[in-house]
């Protein structure tokens, strides 16, 4: 009864406090234990979360309902626009295979003259696009994980322009995909026309990714393409990845402060490509991994 | 005034709507001012049903949401418990809160609940960032009469 008299007007109770202590004790634990990666949080993470991950399914259909429905009743104007684009962009392939025969001969002639083998096509799976990562500080999208297929942690993933980014997460139906732009990504590329080697690091900003560790002398202009470079253990070499936008140079720094545009379409894209196919290097790094990675 | 339905369904159903909503996919301009729906419904469940939803069940909740947005666990867990108990703690004259009354309390209980989520991202190095809390502290705190006015007819008190 000696609560009624207090003049707080929150009623008091000790066992509820205690609960209270206790569980924020054991929250407190939890996010520790899962932050410096004890495998017990993790594996228990991983089986609560394929219980989870029917949600993102189910969210993805009407998600689908209303782009088909949107498609369907797209006013005309943008359809118009749409369409006038189509037909610029349609023009401008068909210049571009009308030379395709012809780099198609020399190229044989070029491999036949230096015996080189042919390249085999890395093997690469399509998957679908079907949510993406609710926090705003997070550059995340989540696809769906088809059974039968053998998603691996770190593979690169593409879209039709360049490099979207890598998995990072595999559950049962679903996978996330940590793309470019996400603070803690970073892909070893190199300047297309010179050679250069850099790190690229995304920013957490939808188009803006951060070119690390060139230093201050070098030959690098706007508009130059970054390709992987095929160094570290995850993106094999050649792929398009973004183009330089800005470069300054500060004052006293050895390294240029360099910002490039990834040519994905980060945001827009709904069929990705996994790819499956690891850069030379990453034999060298992890020798026991690069055996079974390659399973299409 | 006295007919008490039994919310266990409404609880269950509610909470996995809200989850939903936690991950439904909204235009980029819009992700900033998503409420935390599963938040407002734990909030309204321990002050409405607290038979039923303690502050145990809100952790318990949190921490699935955790693994549902592939948060550090516990992240999520964290501010709902801590919500979760601030809210029981009104239990005495819950029942006649008025909507005006209940909704600055919602204000409060998410500033409070974002705040410890700042504090547990500075603790993970990720470093979190006040200004673009607002838009969703001002979503949570509007939307939250539309819950409450859906979810009152089972409220376990009168």
């Amino acid at each position: 009864m000696e609560t009624v008299i207090k003049t707080s007007i929150f009623s008091k109770n000790n066992s509820d406090r205690r609960h209270f202590v206790m569980a924020l004790m054991i929250a407190l634990g939890v996010f520790y234990a899962d932050l410096v990666r004890v495998p017990a949080a993790l594996s228990a993470r991983q089986g609560v979360y394929s219980l989870m991950e029917p949600a993102y399914v189910a969210m993805a259909v009407p998600g689908r309902l209303i782009e088909q429905i949107s498609e369907s009743v797209r006013l005309g104007a943008a359809l118009q626009d749409e369409n006038n684009q189509l037909r610029k962009q349609n023009l401008l392939y068909a210049a571009q295979l009308q030379r395709l025969p012809q780099l198609m001969s020399e190229n044989t002639e070029l491999r036949r003259l230096s015996e080189a083998e042919l390249d085999v096509p890395a093997a690469v799976r399509l998957v679908e696009v079907i949510g993406v990562d609710p926090d705003p500080s997070r550059k995340i999208v989540i696809i769906r994980n088809e059974p039968g297929v053998k998603l691996y942690r770190g593979q690169p993933v593409l879209d039709a322009n360049g490099v979207m980014g890598r998995i990072h997460r595999i559950g049962r139906q679903t996978a996330r995909v940590i793309l470019l732009t996400d603070r803690t990504h970073s892909v070893p590329v190199r300047v297309n026309r010179t050679g250069i080697r850099a790190i690229l690091n995304g920013t957490g900003d939808a188009d803006e990714l951060s070119l690390q560790f060139v230093p201050e002398k070098s030959d690098i202009k706007i508009g130059d393409l970054l390709t992987t470079s095929g160094l570290g253990n995850d993106f094999p070499a050649g792929y398009p990845v973004a183009r330089v936008t800005k470069i300054r140079r500060l004052g006293d720094d050895q390294f240029l402060d360099i910002t490039a545009r990834p040519i994905a379409n980060l945001d827009r894209s709904r069929f990705l490509l996994a790819l499956f196919d690891r850069p030379a290097s990453s034999i060298l790094l992890r020798p026991e991994e690069s055996q079974n990675g390659e399973t299409r | 005034m006295a007919r008490r339905v039994n919310p266990f369904w409404a609880i269950v159903v509610s909470i996995l709507v809200a989850m939903l909503f936690s991950v439904m996919p909204v235009a980029e301009p819009l992700l900033l001012w998503r409420p935390d729906w599963v938040l407002l419904v734990v909030v309204f469940w321990v002050m409405h049903a607290p038979s039923y939803i303690g502050i145990w069940m809100a952790l318990i909740i949190g921490l699935l949401l955790d693994v549902l947005l592939a948060t550090p666990l516990a992240f999520h867990g964290t501010a709902i418990l801590v919500a979760a108990y601030l809210a029981s703690m009104t239990k005495r004259w819950g029942g006649v809160l008025s909507m005006r009354q209940s909704t600055l309390l919602v204000l409060g209980l998410v500033i409070v609940a974002r705040a410890v989520q700042s504090v547990l991202h500075l603790w993970t190095g990720l470093g979190g960032d006040l200004v673009h809390q607002l838009p969703g502290i001002a979503a949570s705190t509007l939307i939250w009469p539309a819950i409450m006015l859906m979810l009152i007819q089972w409220s376990q008190r009168s």
